[in-house]
């Protein structure tokens, strides 16, 4: 579902911020990306969802490259940032209404996911205040729900588990699972080394903008903790 | 408390005009578009500098030299009222940086202090360009005495101290009025409007009360220009006796602004946080149930959206609806009154075969002054990330832009013109121009302000009055926009024709092959990319 190949991003002044990744996630794949601060995670997350233009390589979705059908790639594909940055001056409602027009989700289909994520995120009865009255959780439960309005195969977060609440947690890990089950590719930064372990199938580790080790968690681990794995790989 | 100010200022002055960011810029493209603004800041500096000193010597010629000093210091007063009235409440109250602000140990009064200082600056830059050079002239042709130094120095540093604070009661007021009511913005928007509006049609009173004047009594003319402009602003008048020995009147201009502007100070300190607090305040009811929702096109979610991005910031509606309004106020005046009048006041009653002719570009003028899309990309601000990932194009996105504003201007636009053949009841072939010019204007300068925005955005900003009101955008799309008007209405004065149809043709069909280059250049990849 998510081909990288041999991405290269620098940025203007030259300082080169991911070096020649590769990196590939399939339909039901849930893959951590961890890395120490700016190791490079959240540019190659904007390279890929269209944010940051690219110097180098090639980003496929569902086979079509982002650089050449960005629109189409776009259409199949939800981003959820690490600081959700929404429109304050709209309320909730309103602004998954706007998402949903965006992305041609009939009337019917908005109504019964807004419900049912709404509900599960307990965030259904402030939909209809403005943004700007949201707390940092509920901004990003609320760029969660956006994210799933109009079921993408390919959901890239950010540091998705800031700033959300316990019940929030576990519901959106229980989410993941069932969309990956569907079939959807999920695709997530974190430092939370733990989580990563128990939730993903897969792991890809970077420093420095290179790719240093990525796989099967399992197979990764070998019966080890993902911690430790992470610490000697990133060592200097 | 000195160090705070001191610290505090420092950071938001080197915010002030995007400078910190030139200097530490690595992105060749955007020192390229400093560099581009700096030349067009340069221009203007030139353009006024020349301004100031023909005005300035012409005085002089006329043997009214006396008068410059406190003409120019009227003028600078009565700018600086006008352009901090526009933004002094929202820098003032801004709270995204008072929420950095607040939790450091530092005191209200330093906070409220170091946003005056940031505005201080800037008018203090405006009104040393202003007056420098007039009074250079004034300089070399009265050569005064140290006394002239030792007065104007001191009343130019704290020239922009008494309309700063004016306009910060004003705004103060009119914040704390609109932070007790639900829809902040409207009331925001609604007071403000009504002040601006309340003090056209004061000074129109004051420019009929002035021409009953007897201005042909020549010998007077120096103690009536002088009386007039003390009328108009007395402080001014202060500065003149000032310059004439009149020590009790110098001290009196000192320190009367300083203590206005300490005592208000005082008082808005002790009020700061509430009226922060009120302003960004929300009304969360928590008691949303989700029933029928709608879908709509693409393009109309758009323009929904801006529409509410537009209303959701009154500076940035008051400073893109004043020129429509003015234009409206115009229109009204000429539907009551006639073209006659206005012809007057402009002193060119012997011309008015001609002022009629220029009714479209004097219409065009304020109508054309402002539009919303100058700034609208970099009103975005930090939510651009959300544009750039939905699955829509670029090209959809400026088109919801410039229809928002198009939806906005067009009932003005219906308006003015309706007004103005009502009240000039041209022949057809007039009338047709009076319709073309200035919807061809219109458009040019809702076109134009996206295009020069795309090449200015600026959309790391704290407080919307950088974007509004500081940016290189919206700066250059309006000296390009009044430029652009005033040159064709220039040329018309010069050639003096029989009929300006023909004229009026040209000038429309130029502007709309440039409006629709400028059209087609903003769908192109260049423009597009910063997107990326």
């Amino acid at each position: 579902m998510l081909e990288i190949k041999n991405l290269t991003k620098t940025y203007k002044g030259g300082k080169e911020a991911v070096s020649s990744l590769t990196l590939t996630v399939n339909a039901g794949d849930i893959c951590a990306f961890i890395g120490h601060n700016g190791a490079g995670k959240t540019s190659t997350i904007k390279c890929i969802v269209g944010i940051h233009d690219f110097d180098k390589g090639e980003i496929l979705v569902n086979g079509m490259s982002v650089k050449e059908k960005p629109l189409e790639c776009k259409q199949i594909m939800a981003y959820i940032p690490d600081n959700p940055d929404l429109y304050e001056y709209l309320t909730g409602i309103q602004y998954l209404n706007f998402i949903a027009d965006i992305y041609g989700v009939s009337a019917a289909d908005r109504e019964q996911r807004i419900k049912e994520e709404a509900t599960a995120f307990e965030i259904e009865h402030a939909l209809g205040d403005l943004i700007s009255s949201y707390s940092h959780g509920m901004k990003q439960k609320l760029a969660i729900i956006n994210a799933l309005i109009h079921k993408p195969k390919l959901l890239i977060l950010d540091e998705p588990f800031v700033g959300l609440d316990p019940i929030a947690t576990l519901h959106l890990k229980n989410r993941m699972h069932s969309l990956c089950k569907e079939g959807t590719a999920i695709f997530f930064s974190t430092h939370v080394l733990d989580v990563a372990e128990k939730l993903c199938n897969k792991v890809a580790i970077i420093r420095g903008g290179k790719l240093m080790a990525a796989g099967d968690t399992k197979d990764l681990t070998n019966g080890d903790s993902l911690e430790s794995v992470f610490m000697e790989v990133t060592k200097e | 408390m000195m160090k705070q100010i001191l610290t505090l200022s420092r950071v938001q002055l080197k915010n002030l005009f995007g400078i910190n960011e030139m200097r530490y810029s690595k992105d060749k493209k955007k020192k390229a578009a400093f560099a581009l603004l700096a030349v067009a800041y340069l221009l203007v500096f030139l353009m006024v500098t020349a301004y100031v000193s023909s005005m300035s010597y012409a005085f002089h010629f006329m043997e009214l030299g006396e008068i410059v000093p406190m003409y120019l210091y009227t003028i600078i007063s009565l700018v600086m009222l006008v352009l901090s009235f526009f933004k002094a409440g929202s820098v003032l109250f801004s709270m995204k940086s008072y929420d950095i602000m607040v939790s450091l140990p530092v005191t209200k009064s330093a906070i409220l202090i170091s946003r005056f200082v940031t505005m201080y600056v800037t008018n203090l830059l405006f009104s040393s360009i202003v007056m420098l050079p007039g009074l250079a002239v004034h300089i070399y042709f009265a050569k005064p005495g140290l006394s002239f130094y030792l007065t104007s120095i001191p009343v130019i540093l704290l020239a922009p101290l008494l309309p700063l604070t004016i306009s910060s009661i004003l705004g103060a007021l009119i914040k704390g009025i609109s932070s007790r009511m639900k829809h902040k913005s409207l009331v925001e928007v609604l007071l403000t409007m009504l002040l601006v509006v309340a003090v056209m049609l004061g000074s129109v009173g004051m420019g009929e009360q002035a021409e009953t004047m007897d201005l042909e009594a020549v010998k007077e003319l120096l103690s009536i220009v002088t009386v007039e402009l003390g009328g108009i602003f007395p402080p001014a008048l202060w500065y003149h006796n000032a310059l004439q020995g009149n020590l009790a009147q110098l001290l009196l201009l000192l320190a009367l602004p300083t203590i206005i502007f300490l005592v208000f100070v005082w008082i808005l300190a002790k009020n700061f946080l509430e009226i922060c607090a009120g302003l960004n305040a929300s009304y969360a009811k928590q008691n949303y149930r989700l029933e029928t929702l709608k879908a709509e096109h693409t393009l109309i979610a758009l323009l929904k959206k801006e529409a509410k991005l537009y209303f959701s910031s009154s500076l940035y509606v008051t400073n893109t609806i004043i020129g429509y309004i003015l234009a409206l106020l115009l229109a009204g005046a000429v539907a009551v009154m006639g073209i006659e009048p206005l012809a007057e006041y402009m002193g060119a009653s012997d011309y008015l075969p001609l002022v009629v002719q220029l009714m479209p570009f004097i219409l065009s003028l304020p109508l054309c002054m402002t539009s919303t899309t100058s700034c609208t990309i970099s009103m975005e601000g930090k939510t651009f990330w959300q544009l750039q990932v939905l699955p829509i194009k670029a090209a959809d996105i400026y088109k919801g832009k410039l229809l928002w504003n198009l939806v906005l201007a067009a009932p003005f636009y219906i308006l003015c013109v309706s007004l103005l053949l009502i009240g000039t009841k041209p022949d057809i072939i007039t009338a047709l121009h009076y319709i073309l010019l200035p919807l061809v204007f219109l458009l040019f300068t809702i076109v134009l302000g996206l295009a020069v925005n795309l090449l200015f955005p600026v959309l790391n900003w704290d407080n919307e009055a950088r974007v509004v009101k500081q940016s290189a955008s919206t700066f250059v799309s309006m000296l390009v926009g009044i430029v652009s008007i005033l040159v064709p209405a220039g040329t018309a004065v010069g050639l003096q024709l029989e009929s300006y149809s023909f004229f009026h043709a040209v000038v429309e069909l130029l502007f709309l092959a440039v409006t629709v280059v400028l059209y087609l250049l903003i769908f192109r990849k260049e423009l597009i990319s910063i997107m990326k």
